[in-house]
């Protein structure tokens, strides 16, 4: 019985934790996402550039050759500009000052958020959740199929032994 | 053999959990190799159990059960997942140069591709282990066979 009861709590657990952070992932969002993909892309061509996310490499190459153009002109800048002369007054650790890794091609879109040798398994954990919550579900409704299936074959043998 | 078999799935599942979230363990270098390596794990899964699937794909209309029938159409849709999950991958890695393989289209396909296939397969991938339950709990003889 106490087998029975640390069972059920155990199960309940896994599906309750395994639920929220079905929630919290988003998870249903984010599997089906790929079967939306064109309307995504559709919503992406809205904002007036040609073909949205569909020229998606285009797009980056593109970006790329004006951040490279826009930073030569930074070089180029006079020095009694008034953004030559600004680029002088930053102070390092600021936005935009000296040691800014922003519009260097540095941070999160170049693989900037390696994490280096970071272990944070918090969203880990969640996924584990979601994946044991998968496990138990499973585990369950085949025993509930190999029940059925059981009774059914007891039904199917009565009738003919009473015969 | 089911000892090998038992390791090996199951440093394919803690591999594969510690790979949903890129930034979690180790960062984008740990994720783009490690992903390429559990790859290589399930190919080898797969011929370790060879023999079963040559069996099911030569009587699957026949002589198998509606529960094996399953594991087959499972496995099918697992090894599908698998290939688009490294071939998406692929296609948007940042630390590994894989040039030389680079599928075409936009990164941000790929990129949801990426995503949606390894929730997806992670999802299989519990149904799997559910339907296998059994046999796991022999492996760590909690069940008598």
């Amino acid at each position: 019985m106490a087998r029975k009861t640390i069972n059920i709590l155990l199960v309940t657990a896994v599906l309750v934790s395994g639920t929220w952070g079905f929630i919290r992932l988003g998870y249903w969002n984010r599997s089906v996402r790929i079967f939306s993909y064109g309307q995504t892309e559709n919503m992406a061509g809205r904002d007036g550039r040609e073909g949205g996310f569909r020229s998606g490499h285009i797009d980056r190459e593109a970006f790329r050759e004006r951040e490279s153009g826009a930073r030569f002109r930074d070089r180029t800048l006079p020095q009694d500009s008034v953004k030559g002369q600004n680029r002088g007054n930053f102070r390092p650790g600021f936005p935009g000052g000296p040691g800014d890794s922003r519009g260097r091609g540095e941070g999160f879109r170049r693989g900037g958020h390696e994490g280096g040798s970071t272990i944070n398994l918090a969203k880990v954990s969640w996924f584990l959740a979601v994946f044991a919550a998968f496990v138990t579900i499973t585990i369950y409704t085949d025993k509930l199929v190999k029940y059925l299936n059981a009774k059914r074959a007891a039904r199917k043998i009565l009738p003919d032994q009473q015969t | 053999m089911n000892r090998l078999k038992f390791y090996l799935s199951l440093s394919v599942t803690v591999v594969m959990l510690l790979l949903m979230d890129p930034r979690s363990f180790f960062g984008l270098g740990f994720h783009e190799w490690a992903g390429l390596i559990i790859g290589l794990f399930f190919i080898l899964h797969k011929i370790l159990n060879w023999t079963w699937i040559k069996k099911v794909t030569m009587g699957f209309f026949r002589k198998c059960t509606a529960r094996t029938r399953l594991n087959y159409i499972l496995d099918y849709f697992l090894l599908a997942g698998m290939i688009l999950m490294i071939l998406s991958g692929i296609a948007i890695a940042r630390t590994i140069d894989l040039s030389w393989i680079k599928p075409g289209g936009s990164p941000f396909f790929w990129r949801i591709m990426h995503t949606s296939s390894s929730f997806l397969t992670l999802a299989l991938f519990g149904v799997h282990l559910g339907l296998h339950w059994k046999w796991v709990l022999q492996r760590l003889r909690i069940k008598k066979a």
